[in-house]
């Protein structure tokens, strides 16, 4: 038997099963929403950009709340864009989905539909010449699902912002990479996901708000948080690529409509991997920070004389106002880490002058400053290098010292700052490594004194008298807790010198000025 | 009543006692005491030798009588006098100078090499009791030392 014989029996049986079409064929003209075709859902259509000026409109259509994700795959040489319209009576221009890349497949994986009908319009980007193509044809894929706990695309501005519950995890996409609708000069094109919570409160309540996004692959994320009247409050942007963002412990006081707003860094887009973004809220305590406090006039106020904070996100710095029950007094300034993480600790003075940065340990070590002197109220910051808290955060106290009245008045670094000698004893602490204690000693006369030097536990002293200049005359070296003596003429005026060579920051040092011979 | 009177006496006494006992409290009067005005003992040195303001650095001179460090002159510039005074018992006496010079960019004062010290550095004198002596020492350029002693 001939081929010739058998090729119609083989086409008689085989013919509808090889030759039928998977995908449906553009059907021109489609130029315009009123000559849209129907698209099918999870069914290819090929089409050509038959002229630089060539757009392709379709149409899907829904009863029921959905998803819908739409693809088109690259043409060589061709920068293809995507506009997503709504139907109606007066069609609104939804998203614009262009890579600005020549050959690139375009993607949005979720446009948020109510019944209704759209329009899917395949149309040439804006950044490169419209090239024609009759030989390379694109293909459209639209598919839909069910609605879930996610963004409600569009939600580029705060008043398309997705609502979210508060405990409830919403999830999102960081497609596409430009948003051309986005004419913001600050952020052009940038894509931008807005979520809103509203807040109901008592008056003169106050309760903390915690936000959570997760990383996605390939993209380095930011969270911003914004109060009713569209301020920012705070934003996390400590992350790396694939890494989240955390805004913990943001305290809130008032209600109103506050706005979540995700995005990413230079026009990444990962249209295959959702993030997830989480709210929640807890009850607030005097014994923590409350945020924002990143600023004096925003600083919380230590109620007590303890209260925990957290550095979040990185870079993060918080403050905190002190009100002194007396006029002047000297304090105790303690910072427990629970974290590793290398902490410092800034003090201002009244007038919100920086008088000394408190950095005497290293990552996961806390802080101390055992005797800081003080007129009236005071600040404080507490700030980072370079991490962030991840176990707890840290707790801050601040203690008055009795007893003060020979005791030495830090800062008294240098010579000009000397802490007066007003009686025949002394008490100081090593403050700062490598700390350097000065001490004025004045006498209407000539004299020749006797030092009573006790050093400090675990600790090494330098221990000096100098001319009335401050050029020193004679030293003496501590060891640890024992007791050493000086002796030196002081000629009307010197001073003594106090400096440490190893630190024990815990306990004092003690100097009894004697009479010699 | 004279019982009486020796019992108050004798607590009066007593309390004297605790008083002046070591109560382990810094006193004030158990502060720096001045350096003693009445001396029977004197030494003003001087570089007479000094002509650049270079090298009219501020010193001061460690005195030891008998091998024992008795204190120091006041801090002046080399060129000017400095004096110190004590209160010794009648003797031969050996005094010793050390010359200590400020090293302004350390901060504090150093002793020269011996080659920098007055030469000689020592001198022996009698002191008589109910006398005062004054040693002056006078350092030329080249550190030569020379000690003249009056007796008042």
């Amino acid at each position: 038997m001939s081929v010739k014989r058998i090729l119609p029996i083989l086409l008689l049986f085989f013919g509808p099963v090889c030759c039928k079409d998977d995908f449906i064929a553009e059907r021109e003209p489609n130029n315009t929403m009123g000559q849209a075709q129907q698209a099918e859902y999870d069914r290819e259509i090929r089409g050509y950009l038959q002229t630089g000026n060539d757009s392709d409109f379709y149409m899907v259509e829904t009863v029921t709340d959905q998803i819908l994700n739409v693809r088109v795959t690259g043409v060589k040489g061709i920068n293809l864009a995507i506009k997503l319209w709504s139907g109606g009576s007066e069609p609104r221009l939804l998203k614009i989905i262009d890579d600005t890349r020549k050959s690139s497949d375009e993607v949005f994986p979720n446009l948020s539909m109510t019944p209704g009908r759209y329009y899917i319009e395949v149309c040439h980007g804006e950044k490169d010449k419209r090239v024609s193509s009759t030989t390379d044809h694109y293909s459209l894929f639209c598919t839909i699902r069910a609605r879930g706990e996610e963004e409600l695309e569009p939600n580029d501005t705060p008043e398309q912002s997705t609502m979210m519950i508060a405990g409830t995890e919403v999830s999102g996409y960081y497609s596409p990479s430009y948003n051309r609708l986005n004419e913001d000069r600050d952020h052009l094109h940038r894509e931008e996901d807005w979520y809103s919570i509203e807040v109901e409160l008592e008056p003169n309540a106050t309760i903390l708000m915690d936000c959570r996004l997760s990383g996605v692959q390939g993209i380095n994320s930011e969270l911003h948080l914004y109060g009713p009247d569209l301020a920012e409050i705070v934003a996390s942007d400590s992350g790396g690529k694939g890494a989240g963002e955390e805004i913990r412990g943001v305290g809130i006081t008032r209600p109103g409509r506050y706005y979540l707003m995700t995005t990413c860094k230079n026009y990444e887009s990962n249209p295959d991997m959702p993030y997830t973004l989480t709210v929640a809220f807890r009850d607030y305590d005097s014994s923590r920070e409350l945020e924002p406090n990143n600023e004096f006039s925003s600083a919380t106020l230590l109620m007590k004389d303890r209260i925990a904070g957290e550095i979040n996100p990185a870079g993060d710095i918080d403050f905190y106002s002190y009100k002194s029950p007396e006029e002047f007094g000297i304090y105790r300034i303690r910072l427990e880490s629970l974290d590793d993480v290398d902490y410092t600790v800034g003090v201002y003075g009244p007038g919100r002058q920086k008088l000394l940065d408190i950095n005497n340990f290293g990552v996961g070590g806390g802080e101390l400053y055992p005797d800081i002197a003080i007129n009236g109220d005071f600040s404080l910051s507490v700030s980072s290098r370079g991490g962030m808290s991840t176990r707890g955060g840290y707790e801050l106290s601040v203690a008055q010292l009795d007893n003060i009245s020979t005791m030495e008045l830090e800062p008294n670094d240098i010579k000009t700052d000397a802490t007066r000698v007003n009686t025949n004893s002394l008490t100081g602490y090593i403050s700062q490594r490598s700390d350097k204690d000065y001490y004025l000693l004045e006498y209407s006369d000539r004299v020749e004194a006797v030092f009573d030097i006790k050093g400090v536990r675990g600790a090494d002293l330098k221990v000096s008298v100098t001319d009335p200049l401050g050029y020193i005359i004679k030293s003496v070296q501590v060891k640890g807790a024992g007791g050493t003596r000086m002796k030196e003429i002081v000629d009307k005026k010197g001073y003594i010198i106090v400096e440490s060579l190893t630190e024990n920051f815990e306990e004092p040092y003690r100097i009894t000025l004697r009479g010699g011979k | 009543m004279i019982r009486k009177g020796c019992t108050a006496l004798l607590m009066g006494a007593l309390m004297i006692m605790w008083g002046c006992g070591d109560s382990g409290q810094v006193r004030p009067d158990d502060g720096p005491k001045a350096m003693p005005r009445d001396y029977n003992f004197q030494l003003i040195a001087q570089n007479i030798g000094i002509n650049d303001p270079e090298g009219d650095v501020r010193c001061y001179y460690k005195v030891f009588i008998d091998k024992v460090e008795e204190g120091r002159t006041d801090i002046a510039l080399d060129s000017q006098k400095k004096g110190f005074r004590a209160v010794i018992s009648p003797n031969r006496h050996l005094l010793k100078v050390e010359k200590w010079v400020l090293d302004e960019r350390r901060g504090t004062y150093v002793k020269p090499n011996n080659i920098d010290q007055p030469r000689p550095n020592y001198l022996y004198f009698d002191l008589r009791k109910g006398r005062t002596v004054t040693v002056d020492l006078q350092v030329d350029g080249a550190g030569k030392a020379l000690y003249r002693i009056t007796e008042d």
